[in-house]
Order: C-alpha cells, then sequence, then structure tokens
C-alpha cells in the first residue's frame, strides 16, 4: 500500500501532469493545495481502483471546474484544452473544439457542462467503461504509453 | 474469582442434578411462563456481562460458562445444548432462590438485579434520546440480549480496534469481513433471538441492519470527505455488529482474512499480467511513440509491418520446423548422393563469396532450396515421411495465408461495422485522454503529442465532414484525374510492350509521382487519397507486370535463360516461373539424352569386362540434370535480397542523407534548405506499404521452392521494423496534414489478398503441370508433385481407406458438393448483406432517437433552469449558503435538478426552507444510495464510538 500510494502519488503529482494543480486543490480542503491526512486518504479513495465511476466521474469534473463555479464553461474547456495539448493548436482550433464539447455534451443548453451533463457524456466514454485496463483517473503499474 | 469458581461449581453441581431429574422438570419447565423464564435467562446473561468486564480488566482465567460461551460460538448444535444447560440452570436457581438453600448464590442474583435495573434505565434513556420512532416498548429482555450482543461485540472489539486505527483501506476491509462474518452467522443470532423478539421487532431491527449494511457498502460512492466516513462508517458498524451479534474470531474469520488478501493479491497479479502482456506485445512502444508523433497513419504502417512479421513467423515455423530441420537432421548427409554434392566443375568456386552472396556453390547444395531435398520416402529412425511433409508444408503455407488474411478482413469489417459512436468524440479526448499514471517525462511528452495529434486529426475530419465546395467542379477534378491516371497507366503497358527492358523500374519510380500530383486535383480527404493511390500504384504494378509477361510469353521461345536474368525486376517476379520453366525443359532433354547415353556407354564398357568391381563413381562427378525448381527459388532468393537492400539504400540515402544534408548545410546555404525546396522527407506510407505487400507476395510465390525464403523475409521485416522506426523518428517528419487512418487495414488486407492470389496461382500451376525434375528435390522420379499424396494413400493407409478416397474425390461426389459450397456462400452472403442493412438502418433510428432525446432534454431542462433562476433569486434574499465546502452545494444543485428532471420540468419553485433542509440531512449523492438510514435503538452515537475506543486502546 505504501509503495503503490507513494507511486502513484508521484506520477500524480508529477510535474508533466497537467493537473497537478488542480488535483491538489480540488482534494485539499483549504482549496489551495494543502493537504492534511485526511484529504490525502481522500485522494486515494477516490483514485484507487476500488473507487466506483461515479466517484471518479464526480471529482474528476471538480478538477476540471478549473474556476469552482460548478459547472465546466468554456473557459474551463479552454483551459483544459491548452494543459493538455501545451497550446500547440491555435486559437481558432481551441475555439472549434471548445465549441464541439458543449455541442456534444451539454444537454440543457446552457452553453456549458452541469455535473449532470458531464456524468453522461463520461460514463459512456469507452476509456471509462474499461476502468481497469485504462488509466483514466485511476491507479495502476505505470506504463510508458496506455493505448 | 472466589466467587467465579464457586459459580462455577454451582453450574456443574446444578448439571449433574439436571441429568437426574431432566425428564419430569423439562416439562414442568415448558408449562412455566415464558416471561418469567426469560427474565430468568436475562438474568444469567447478565451475570455473564459482569463477568466479561471483570475479565478484561483483570484478565483472569477463564471459569466454566465462559468455556460455555465459547463452545456456543463455535457450533449452533452445541449452542442448542447450552441453552438446554441455561434453562435448567435457571431452573436450579429459581429452586434455589425460593428454598434459599445458597445464599451465596442469592446474593449475586440480587446484586445483578440491582445493576440490570440501573443499567437498562440508563439503556432506555439513551434510547429514547436516539430514537423517537420507536413506538414499542422496550422489554427488558429485549434489553437485556441487546446488552448481551453488545457484550460480544466487545470482546471482538478487542482484536478489531488496532486495525480501526486511521487506516481507511483497512477499516473497509473490515467492515466486509463484518458483513461475511455476520451473514455467515445470522442463523445463530436468529435462533438466539427468536426466543426473545417479537416478530415485529424482529423484522423492524432486521431491516435497520440491513440498511446499515447498505449504507457501508455503498460509502464508496459518496462524494463525502474522509472524516464524514470514517465516522458513519463506524457508526453503522457498530450498529451492525451490536444486532447482528459478534462473532467467533476463530476459524472462519481467519480464513476470510486470508481470503479478502488472496483476492487482492489476485487482482494485482491480474493488472500485473496484463502490463506484462501489453509489455509482450512486440514493438509495441516503438509504434505508440511513432504514433504520438506521426499519427495513425504512419503507425498504421508499422503496425501492418508487425502483423506481415508475425505471418512469416509462422510460415517460418512451418518450413523450418517440418521441412528443413528434419532433412538437416535425419536426411542423408552432404556428399552422399549427387542431389546434395557441389558438382565437381563448381567445387573451385563454390565456397567465393560472391558465388554465395548469390546463392549458388554451396549454398545452393543445402537445405535452403528444393533441388537438395531427397525422394526416399521416410527418412531417419522416427520414418519422417520427408516428400508428403515437403508438399503438404508447401500447401499448408498458402493454406495459412489464405485463411489468416481472410479472418483478418472479415474481423476488421465486424470492428468497423459495430464500433464508432462518435457521439461525445470531442468530449472523451478532452476529458479522458490524459493518461494519471504518466510519471516519465518522456511519456509525458509522448502522451502530450499523441493527444495534439488525435486532435488536429479530429479537427481534420470535422472540418472535411463541414466543407461543402462546389461539386460540380471536385466532379469533373475527380473523373479528369482519373482519366490521367487511366493514360498514365494505358501509356506505362504500351512502353513495357514494347520497350521491355528498364522500363519496368523507371515507371515503377515515376509513375506514384505522377499520381500523387493528379490525386492533389481530387481534392479527397487524405485517407481517402491515401487509398486511391495506394490502388493506383497497385494497378500499375501489377499491369506492368501482366503485361510484361504477356511481351515475354512472345518471345519466351527465342530468349535464353542468361539474357532474361538480368531483366528481372523486383516487380515482376511471375514471369520467372514461366521463362525458367520453358529453357529449363529444352536443357533438361538435352541432359536427360546425354545422361542416358553416356550411361549406356559407361554400361558397356563394364558389361565387356564383368569381372572388374564396378567402378564407384564419386558423387560430384556424376552428371545431372537442369534443376529448374531449385532455379526458380533461387532467383526468387535473388529478389528479395536485392530488393531488401535497394529499400534499405534508399532509406539511407533518401531520408538519413538527406536529412543529414538538410540539418548541416541549412547553415551555409543561400536559401532555407529546411523550410525551401529539399525540406525532409515524410514518411511515404504507400510506398511502403505496397513494397511490403510486392514483397510477401514474392514469398508465396517462392516458398515452395526455396524453403528459406520465410526466414529470410523474417530476418528483412525484422531488420526493417527496427530500421524504419530508427529512420522514421529520426529523419522524417509529420506530413502536413496528419489524418486518422481507418481503425481497420482492410485496405492493405484487400490488396494483400488479390497478391496472395495472384502469387499462388503461379506456383499452383507449376505443381499440377509440370512434372517435377528427374534428379533432383523430393518428388524425383514422379510423374506429378501430388502423386506423393495419392503414394502415401496407398501405402501408409489401410485399403479401404483409399477406396473410400477414391471414391469420395470421384467428380460424380465433388460436382455436387461444390454445388452445395458455393450455394451456402450465396446463401450466407446475402444474410450477411441483409444484417448489414438492418444494421445500418438501426443505427440510423438510433442515431435519431438519440438527437430527438437530446432536443427533448434541452426543452426540458430550458425550463427547469428558468424554474432553478426563480428559485434561487428567492433563496439567495433568504439564506446565505456558506462557500466553504463547494460540494455541498453542488450536491444540492444535483439533487435539486434531479428532484426537477423527474417532474419534466413543471414542478413549481420548492419552498425556501428546502436547502437547510436538504442540508441537514445527510446528503444522497447517487441513486445507489437508499438514502439516510432510520436512527435506531441502540444506535452508538460518535461519544459511544469514543466509549469503546478508549478501552481497546489501552488494553493493547
Amino acid at each position: 500500500m505504501q509503495i503503490e500510494g507513494m507511486k502513484l502519488y508521484l506520477s500524480l503529482m508529477a510535474l508533466d501532469n497537467p493537473f497537478r494543480q488542480r488535483i491538489a486543490e480540488v482534494f485539499s480542503e483549504d482549496g489551495e493545495g494543502n493537504m492534511t491526512l485526511d484529504d490525502f486518504l481522500d485522494m486515494f479513495s477516490v483514485l484507487s481502483e476500488m473507487a466506483p465511476r461515479d466517484l471518479k466521474a464526480y471529482y474528476a469534473f471538480k478538477i476540471y471546474d478549473f474556476n469552482s463555479d460548478d459547472f465546466i464553461c468554456k473557459s474551463d474547456l479552454e483551459k483544459t484544452l491548452n494543459k493538455l495539448t501545451r497550446n500547440e493548436l491555435t486559437d481558432d482550433e481551441v475555439r472549434m473544439v471548445c465549441e464541439k464539447v458543449i455541442d456534444e455534451a451539454d444537454l440543457d443548453n446552457d452553453g456549458r457542462l452541469s455535473l449532470e451533463d458531464f456524468q453522461h457524456m463520461i460514463v459512456r466514454a469507452p476509456e471509462f467503461l474499461s476502468l481497469k485496463k485504462n488509466g483514466f483517473f485511476s491507479y495502476k503499474i505505470v506504463l510508458e504509453i496506455t493505448v | 474469582m472466589s466467587q467465579d469458581s464457586l459459580d462455577s461449581l454451582v453450574t456443574s453441581e446444578n448439571d449433574i442434578d439436571i441429568r437426574l431429574d431432566v425428564d419430569d422438570e423439562y416439562e414442568q419447565e415448558r408449562q412455566s411462563g415464558r416471561r418469567r423464564k426469560r427474565r430468568r435467562r436475562s438474568g444469567d446473561k447478565k451475570e455473564k456481562k459482569k463477568k466479561h468486564q471483570r475479565r478484561r480488566s483483570s484478565s483472569s482465567a477463564r471459569d466454566g460458562r465462559e468455556e460455555r460461551q465459547t463452545k456456543k460460538r463455535e457450533s449452533s448444535k452445541k449452542q442448542r445444548e447450552k441453552h438446554f444447560k441455561e434453562r435448567t440452570t435457571e431452573r436450579n436457581e429459581e429452586e434455589a432462590q425460593t428454598s434459599s438453600v445458597k445464599a451465596t448464590k442469592t446474593n449475586k442474583n440480587i446484586n445483578n438485579e440491582k445493576t440490570r435495573k440501573t443499567k437498562t434505565a440508563e439503556r432506555e434513556t439513551e434510547k429514547r434520546n436516539e430514537k423517537k420512532m420507536d413506538k414499542s416498548p422496550k422489554t427488558i429482555e429485549r434489553k437485556e440480549s441487546e446488552g448481551k450482543n453488545t457484550d460480544k461485540s466487545k470482546e471482538r472489539k478487542k482484536h478489531k480496534k488496532v486495525q480501526n486505527s486511521s487506516d481507511e483501506e483497512k477499516t473497509k476491509e473490515e467492515s466486509e469481513e463484518d458483513k461475511e462474518e455476520q451473514e455467515e452467522l445470522d442463523k445463530e443470532q436468529e435462533e438466539v433471538r427468536s426466543e426473545c423478539l417479537s416478530p415485529e421487532e424482529l423484522e423492524k431491527l432486521k431491516e435497520a441492519v440491513d440498511e446499515r449494511k447498505k449504507l457501508i457498502q455503498s460509502l464508496r460512492v459518496k462524494p463525502w470527505p474522509m472524516k464524514k466516513k470514517l465516522v458513519s462508517l463506524r457508526e453503522s458498524q457498530e450498529f451492525v455488529e451490536k444486532y447482528e451479534g459478534a462473532l467467533g474470531k476463530g476459524k472462519g474469520r481467519k480464513i476470510y482474512a486470508y481470503k479478502v488478501i488472496m483476492t487482492k493479491k489476485w487482482m494485482k497479479f491480474e493488472r500485473d499480467f496484463e502490463n506484462f502482456k501489453t509489455t509482450l506485445i512486440p514493438w509495441e512502444m516503438k509504434i505508440k511513440e511513432i504514433e504520438s508523433h506521426f499519427g495513425s497513419s504512419v503507425a498504421s504502417y508499422f503496425i501492418f509491418l508487425r502483423w506481415m512479421y508475425g505471418i512469416n513467423m509462422i510460415l517460418f515455423c512451418l518450413t523450418f520446423g517440418l521441412v528443413m530441420v528434419p532433412e538437416a537432421l535425419m536426411g542423408r548427409p552432404y556428399g552422399s548422393i549427387p542431389r546434395k554434392t557441389v558438382p565437381r566443375a563448381e567445387e573451385a568456386s563454390a565456397m567465393d563469396f560472391a558465388v554465395l552472396w548469390d546463392f549458388g556453390g554451396y549454398a545452393q547444395y543445402s537445405v535452403l532450396f528444393y533441388g537438395f531435398y531427397n525422394n526416399q520416402r521416410a527418412i531417419g529412425w522416427l520414418k519422417f515421411r520427408m516428400p508428403l511433409s515437403y508438399f503438404l508444408v508447401g500447401v499448408g503455407t498458402v493454406a495459412y495465408s489464405y485463411m489468416v488474411v481472410i479472418r483478418t478482413m472479415a474481423r476488421n469489417a465486424n470492428e468497423s461495422g459495430i464500433g464508432d459512436d462518435n457521439s461525445f468524440n470531442f468530449s472523451w479526448k478532452m476529458f479522458t485522454s490524459w493518461d494519471y499514471l504518466i510519471g516519465n517525462t518522456e511519456t509525458a511528452d509522448n502522451k502530450f503529442a499523441s493527444i495534439t495529434t488525435s486532435f488536429k486529426e479530429a479537427i481534420l475530419e470535422e472540418q472535411e465532414s463541414r466543407k461543402d465546395d462546389n461539386i460540380h467542379l471536385t466532379r469533373f477534378l475527380r473523373v479528369l484525374a482519373n482519366f490521367l491516371v487511366l493514360c498514365c497507366l494505358a501509356g506505362s503497358g504500351y512502353l513495357i510492350y514494347f520497350v521491355v527492358n528498364m522500363v519496368m523500374s523507371l515507371l515503377g519510380m515515376f509513375c506514384p509521382m505522377l499520381f500523387d500530383v493528379i490525386s492533389t486535383l481530387e481534392n479527397y480527404h487524405p485517407r481517402v487519397a491515401l487509398q486511391w493511390q495506394l490502388g493506383r500504384i497497385f494497378a500499375l504494378f501489377l499491369g506492368n507486370l501482366y503485361t510484361f509477361i504477356i511481351a515475354l510469353m512472345d518471345e519466351i521461345n527465342l530468349k535464353v535463360r542468361s539474357t532474361l536474368k538480368g531483366d528481372l525486376d523486383r516487380n515482376a517476379p511471375a514471369f520467372i516461373t514461366w521463362t525458367v520453366y520453358i529453357c529449363q525443359r529444352k536443357e533438361e532433354m538435352i541432359v536427360k539424352y546425354n545422361i542416358t547415353t553416356w550411361e549406356n556407354s559407361f554400361n558397356g564398357t563394364v558389361s565387356e569386362n564383368s569381372t572388374a568391381t564396378p567402378i564407384s563413381l564419386h558423387p560430384a562427378d556424376v552428371p545431372r540434370g537442369p534443376c529448374w525448381e531449385t532455379m526458380v527459388g533461387q532467383e526468387f532468393v535473388r529478389l528479395i535480397i536485392s530488393d531488401t537492400m535497394t529499400t534499405y539504400i534508399t532509406l539511407l540515402i533518401g531520408d538519413f542523407l538527406r536529412a543529414v544534408l538538410v540539418r548541416f548545410l541549412n547553415h551555409c546555404w543561400c536559401w532555407d534548405l529546411e523550410a525551401g525546396f529539399p525540406s525532409y522527407s515524410e514518411f511515404d506510407v504507400s510506398g511502403n506499404v505496397l513494397g511490403l505487400i510486392f514483397n510477401q507476395g514474392m514469398i508465396w510465390m517462392g516458398a515452395f521452392y526455396a524453403p528459406c525464403l520465410p526466414a529470410l523475409n523474417l530476418l528483412r521485416l525484422h531488420i526493417s521494423m527496427y530500421l524504419q522506426c530508427w529512420a522514421v523518428m529520426c529523419c522524417n517528419v509529420p506530413q502536413e496534414r496528419v489524418f486518422k487512418a481507418s481503425g481497420s487495414n482492410n485496405f492493405y488486407m484487400a490488396m494483400l489478398l488479390v497478391i496472395l492470389f495472384l502469387s499462388t496461382l503461379p506456383a499452383i500451376y507449376t505443381i499440377v503441370t509440370i512434372p517435377p525434375s528427374f534428379d533432383c528435390g523430393p518428388f524425383s522420379g514422379k510423374n506429378r508433385m501430388f502423386d506423393v499424396i495419392h503414394e502415401t494413400l496407398e501405402s501408409d493407409f489401410p485399403v479401404w481407406f483409399s477406396k473410400v478416397f477414391s471414391y469420395a474425390s470421384n467428380p460424380g461426389l465433388v460436382l455436387p458438393f461444390i454445388l452445395l459450397m458455393v450455394l451456402a456462400i450465396y446463401y450466407l452472403q446475402s444474410t450477411s448483406k441483409n444484417y448489414k442493412e438492418a444494421n445500418v438502418k438501426l443505427k440510423k433510428k438510433l442515431q435519431m432517437q438519440n438527437e430527438e432525446n437530446k432536443k427533448k432534454n434541452k426543452r426540458a431542462a430550458l425550463k427547469a433552469q428558468m424554474d432553478l433562476e426563480e428559485a434561487r433569486k428567492a433563496s439567495s434574499q433568504q439564506k446565505h449558503v456558506s462557500p466553504r465546502r463547494h460540494q455541498d452545494v453542488n450536491e444540492i444543485h444535483c439533487s435539486r435538478q434531479r428532484h426537477y428532471y423527474s417532474k419534466n420540468g413543471r414542478n413549481p419553485a420548492p419552498p425556501v426552507g428546502d436547502r437547510s433542509l436538504r442540508r441537514s440531512a445527510p446528503r444522497t449523492y447517487q441513486h445507489v444510495n437508499p438514502g439516510p438510514p432510520g436512527y435506531l435503538p441502540g444506535l452508538p452515537r460518535q461519544s459511544e464510538t469514543r466509549m469503546h475506543r478508549v478501552p481497546s486502546l489501552q488494553r493493547h
């Protein structure tokens, strides 16, 4: 448990993880990334392989919700995309992708994704369906690149 | 202490008494009031409890009762016994009380009565505080039994408390353990309780316990902070324990713990094994790396290459294991017979490198080629049927290839038919593409690159689907392009037919470029464009090949082998068989004639002086016929070698040297080399795929005559895998428009199938129609190669079998069978067509429905949102929500929203107090949660939890 936990922690908090700051913020009680032991345990319980999908989806939503307004809005999407691609897409492309995402996943037509929308979308993702094999938001032995 | 021992004495005495007068007293007991009995019993239990406490503090030795209690836990059978004993003890106590014979005991009982009363009073109040719903008055008996149960659980806790410390995982484990054990011992508990509880109460209790259990199970789903989770877990665990009773800590527990550990270990092992399997897939990492930088189209080439490698591996195993190795181990050694010896004339140069490189000399007279094999029916101590094996391996190679190609095609078609749910394409890419386990910088770089690439691919797809230019212009351009391509093809055919030499390779070089230029006219999606390009080049090569063969047929009669050899082109393997064969036939006739005359003269001399010993001729000196099979094999091997060499050299010069020049000359050049004219090369997917396919065609064609071909090809593929991977990563740049390859490489497969068919045609033709050489190869001396089957049937199988076989091969049977097969194929084909259509229709329906739903949802949501806004406005005036825990608010939102959805948005705004109400109640997060469990009597609150914990910690 300890070794795995440390490994997980290291890989989570590795400099390359585009969302490491967000993860720390979401799981810390003060919202600034300072974790207590309980927060730490929280994080483990969510990221562990045993954690149910709904829980994962819930926390994933919180992580992608950068401005913590309980909705993933366009600015959040842009931030996510830029973090994922290291700003390599042009502004037009980013805008287009964000529009597409909103168009696809926004069920209530308010121009932003609520938790409901997010869950509705994410539980259908192939990565999510095969949670065990894939590394989406869960711990496993670190493979070079996952499919 | 003294009381304990005394007590035990008393009970034992009583036991003896009971046994004496058990029969009549038992009846009496049954008739006596149930209530009284209960009281007695509970009093007894109370005593027990007291003793536990005492024992705990002093850790004294166990008395007789304690022993009985443990016994009870062990098995229900024993428990029954104990029940009986207890009952009888009670009776005795009653007697004792009334007659006041045993003063000590009565005293003690009175004491117990007192403590019991005070305790029950305490409990009563506690419970009243905790549970308001409880209307039925609690009988003392029940309380007492509960008390007993808690007692047991406490005892159990001794072990538990330590583990139950801060580690959440363990707590969870524990809870599972508890549940399991509780289930195991449910029956026992029922037995105990059923006597002292009314059925309704029992039912209620059961419900509450179930609820708690559910809570424990669903605790993981709740997005609560850890503290809350722990507290509620502990509470409900204690509750469950209390009412479900405590359980033994004997064998069952250990086994269960062991089971839990093993399941965990097993899971971990499975995970590791999965990873291990991934690492076992050859070149997976390399391909992924390439894919992440160059997109899936380039990766598809490498995946195809790997697939080919797999096929060739099987082919190699077949030929190597069943033909080459047996012959080398068990066949006659080199030099024993003429066909296995280098002829005298070539002996001098047989070991030269140039000769060996050309697969002449010793290489020619080895297991690598057809001619080396002897026509001996069975070789070695295994009686290995060499000729039969050779023939069957040849057939098997082709059959296996057909099977694999067709199977893969079918599977690919299947995959493309089902999958591709693209409803959330971009969203999934956005939210699920990052792998949260990457802890390595290089990997992360790759991942970033691959995510960017995949986004670009998706964007391109999207743009392509949106694009609607002038359709007429595009159509015109496409027709024009196809016309031009047709002209090119016809022109090249014409050229080849009349000019023949060298033109083919030139055409093979320049036509693809021309096609590339033409394809820019068409304005296809790059994936489609690639397929067109591939198809056109394929047509060019094939057309050229066949024109060449036809051209050759015209002049073949006049040609000599030596001149022909020079004309061989990498793309023209099929004709070899023809030309070589025809030349060889003539040569063979001559040689045969020569040999017979030579033999005749030799025999003549021998017969003249018969007394002399027959001269033993060295096998190298024996004249031999031209072995055309070996020749064909040699040609193919040479072709493969030269082809491989050209590929590698073009790779090194065209890609690597160019990249080096561009890179280093850029500093001192007048224009920008990197951005300008030479630039770096892109990876040419179509050319490489075609090269691979044609190469494989040659292998299939030549493998029968040169068993070493699969081995060579394996080597070649292996090297080119590494070389090309390196070259791609080192000297190529990604295509300007990174596009997603179609998930299935069925286009490649289709081309491979065509080539397979075309390459097996000549091989089958030679096997069926041409008699094998008379003095070399495993089939020498036979009229046809397939006679070996006939021979085996006759000599190795019983007579009836060959008879049956001959009947079965009767045209009267074969023809209907073929007809049947054709019918079956037709039937299957038409049904599959129908299914496909139905599939498409259903897909469309589903899509329509999805869209409909989406629209509906949106409409409903819009309404709900408006309502929500109103509610928010109203509530914001009245209630200030502290934002400390976002999730609280969030949950409220979501539960409220769900509430709204369920009423289809027609629900009026909820009362203002709604929010605060929800906040006070334990929050519901998912439908999994059945809701807050009702608080039942005896539910230990947090304060009690602490109480339990403290002594346990002290004890250890």
